[in-house]
């Protein structure tokens, strides 16, 4: 019951902000999704910009969010019974250290950057995790297989595409079950389970803003649905030699598996199959309504003296519609063969809600780009690889999704752009040096976040979870630093050297 | 009455002194314990002897560890047979006992269940160590896996060593390396004096 009652919390906040909307009058405006209003001017038009509050803001302002990133990477690791049972009032805590003295300093400012972070940033963002989670909770990958080298690979790979369509938190609760039971026998599994760390629970995930959250946080921000597929090359080449390695590296362990147990790892072999295929649809409606949302033009309406485009909320509305369609009309026994809880989706609302507060402060000085505190940084990083290693240097030790935010909003001071024209500037396809400049930095900032979010257990929310599923089903998974010295320092970052080196 | 037993330390190829010492035993119809060292993850040399051997400053040794039985048939063989197989019998200790360090984590009761009951039927001629104290714990909050603030519902933990005569003491290492959840250093041999 109280499970359920988080999911509802959601989707009555969700439905409030509609009537909200409503109450507080509807106020359509030709401008209100700038981005799509002046797509297909090309060569894009730039006015200077500068963020006004960001010029201001000192940089001890950060100092909570830096908070919050610090005790999502730390107490899971030192304390995690504490952390477990105490986070909400953890992220609670960080989140109002930075609200109380900014809403006393700067009053109206405050609020409004505030109410917009939660309700443009926050809200949409949530409610995709969750329908996006909810619909892959009721997909069921049965029937055992053998885990031989080639079956792990082509099981690995199915997660790998899988990850771009249904999330990489969804697409790992999905797989993750059929691997385990493949190999349930074999004495050697820490590294199929590592691999797919890399593989399903990140790299897969760098098509489609559905994929991994930093990829939806920068749809919010005005990338096109589509864009994302320009990172297919890099997504590709990544994801081959991943494959290959794996492949080999399971061939050797399954080799000296087979000699050492006599056969022991036949495990009873059973077809597979899928059950709650009729999810798909739904997943289809979630993509539409994305899709639809980046088409549409109905004007917008303001709560709370925030513009939100009206197909944003159409395309929210939706989203939850499927959600809610999928529980209803999946079998209760699926989504037990999946050990589907709210749990990982509840968690990821208490600690974003303290994260999208805590970071108003370093977007803000980022966006105003040389002229904030963070000019420093903003100077520093001026070359598409730069981004690359600092967004995915950040990303692996914190989580990916605020961090690859952090670094759009820098990549958008440093060249001056207004947030409103980077959907135009993205369909243009870089008609021109700014633009060039940005889509090569962005694209950095794509790669480095999604990628390396797989370096660490902490920089992407479904390592964690991949982690804790296989320790329970018996795999001796690494330590926190184990797991960076055994396989993301021998494997992962020889292979981001070599995506550095063919692709920025 | 346990067995004793003795390692020697043999230079030479690993495949000459194997093939020497299991043909010498074929042939004088003996049966036995012999354990090569280096097989059988049993702790051998030390970092110099191995920089020693990497850099070819000697010859590679071989730690064999054998029955009391057949230490004078090995070493007269040895003696006899330097001429032809150059192989040189360079140390003879007689061994105390063996043990090795080992730990565990598991999340789940069935595996842990598993675990204590290894150690529970533990051979009589082997002892744990006073450290071995296994720590079960159970969160009954923690019934769901979540994503970043995750916890185990149940726990289980513990780290010792275990000890007592090689040959005993290897056939359980043996049995326990078969649990990828226990993790087991390598063996290391006590010797009398």
């Amino acid at each position: 019951m109280k499970k359920i009652s988080v999911s509802f919390f959601i989707l009555i906040f969700t439905l409030g902000l509609f009537i909200g909307g409503s109450w507080a009058g509807s106020s359509s405006s030709p401008s209100g999704n700038e981005a799509t209003a002046t797509a297909n001017q090309c060569p894009v038009k730039f006015d200077k910009h500068c963020d006004e509050l960001g010029k201001k803001l000192p940089l001890w302002t950060i100092l909570p969010f830096v908070g919050i990133l610090l005790s999502i990477a730390i107490f899971p690791l030192v304390a995690p019974h504490f952390w477990h049972h105490h986070y909400p009032k953890v992220a609670a805590f960080w989140a109002l250290i930075f609200a109380l003295p900014f809403i006393y300093f700067y009053n109206s400012d405050a609020i409004h950057n505030i109410l917009h972070i939660y309700m443009v940033d926050y809200i949409p963002f949530i409610i995709m995790l969750w329908a996006l989670f909810t619909i892959a909770g009721g997909i069921v990958l049965t029937g055992n297989l053998q885990g031989r080298p080639i079956v792990n690979t082509i099981l690995l790979l199915v997660g790998t595409v899988m990850a771009s369509w249904v999330g990489t938190t969804g697409a790992s609760m999905i797989m993750i079950r059929p691997v385990l039971r493949a190999n349930a026998s074999r004495r050697r599994k820490t590294h199929v389970i590592c691999f797919f760390i890399f593989l399903v629970a990140n790299i897969g995930g760098s098509l489609t803003p559905l994929g991994d959250p930093p990829l939806f946080l920068g749809f919010l921000h005005g990338v096109p649905f589509f864009w994302t597929f320009k990172l297919l090359p890099e997504m590709l080449f990544a994801s081959s030699l991943l494959l290959i390695i794996f492949f080999l590296v399971d061939s050797f362990y399954y080799q000296q598996e087979t000699h050492k147990e006599n056969g022991k790892t036949n495990a009873e072999k059973s077809p597979i199959g899928l059950k709650g295929w009729h999810n798909f649809f739904f997943l289809a409606g979630v993509v539409g309504a994305i899709l639809l949302s980046g088409i549409l033009k109905w004007g917008a309406i303001t709560i709370f003296g925030i513009s939100i485009p009206k197909q944003n909320l159409f395309r929210d509305f939706m989203m939850i519609l499927m959600g809610v369609l999928s529980l209803l009309t999946t079998q209760k026994n699926l989504r037990e063969t999946n050990e589907f809880s709210w749990e990982p989706i509840k968690e990821v609302a208490y600690l974003f809600a303290g994260i999208f507060m805590t970071i108003i402060p370093a977007l803000s000085i980022l966006n105003a780009g040389s002229e904030g505190t963070f000019a420093f940084l903003v100077n520093a990083v001026n070359e598409p690889y730069h981004y690359y290693w600092i967004s995915g240097g950040l990303s692996s030790f914190l989580d990916n999704a605020p961090t690859y935010l952090i670094f759009f909003k820098s990549a958008l001071g440093k060249l001056q752009i207004p947030e409103s024209l980077v959907r135009q500037i993205l369909l243009c396809g870089g008609s021109d040096s700014i633009s060039k400049e940005f889509i090569s930095f962005l694209k950095a900032i794509s790669i480095g976040s999604v990628f390396m979010g797989a370096n660490t257990y902490i920089g992407n929310a479904p390592n964690f979870m991949v982690k804790s599923i296989a320790e329970e089903a018996g795999v001796a998974m690494p330590s926190f630093f184990g797991y960076i010295f055994k396989y993301s320092i021998p494997i992962l970052i020889p292979l981001f050297i070599v995506v550095t080196f063919v692709f920025f | 009455m346990e067995k004793v037993f003795y390692e020697l330390v043999i230079e030479g190829h690993v495949p000459v002194i194997k093939g020497f010492i299991f043909g010498l035993l074929e042939g004088s119809k003996r049966t036995g314990t012999v354990i090569v060292s280096r097989e059988n993850n049993i702790k051998t040399e030390t970092l110099g002897e191995v920089f020693m051997e990497w850099t070819h400053l000697h010859e590679s040794l071989c730690h064999v560890v054998i029955e009391e039985d057949f230490l004078n048939v090995i070493k007269n063989g040895l003696e006899k047979t330097f001429h032809v197989l150059k192989l040189k019998l360079k140390e003879v200790r007689k061994i105390k006992k063996a043990s090795f360090h080992f730990q565990y984590e598991v999340y789940a009761k069935k595996y842990g269940e598993e675990i204590k009951n290894i150690f529970k039927e533990l051979p009589s001629q082997l002892k744990t160590s006073p450290d071995y104290q296994p720590k079960e714990e159970s969160d009954t909050e923690c019934t769901d896996i979540g994503s970043l603030a995750s916890c185990h519902g149940y726990t289980l933990k513990a780290h010792g060593s275990v000890e007592g005569p090689i040959d005993v003491l290897l056939f359980f290492y043996k049995k326990i390396q078969e649990f990828e959840l226990i993790k087991e250093n390598s063996i290391a041999l006590h010797f009398e004096n």
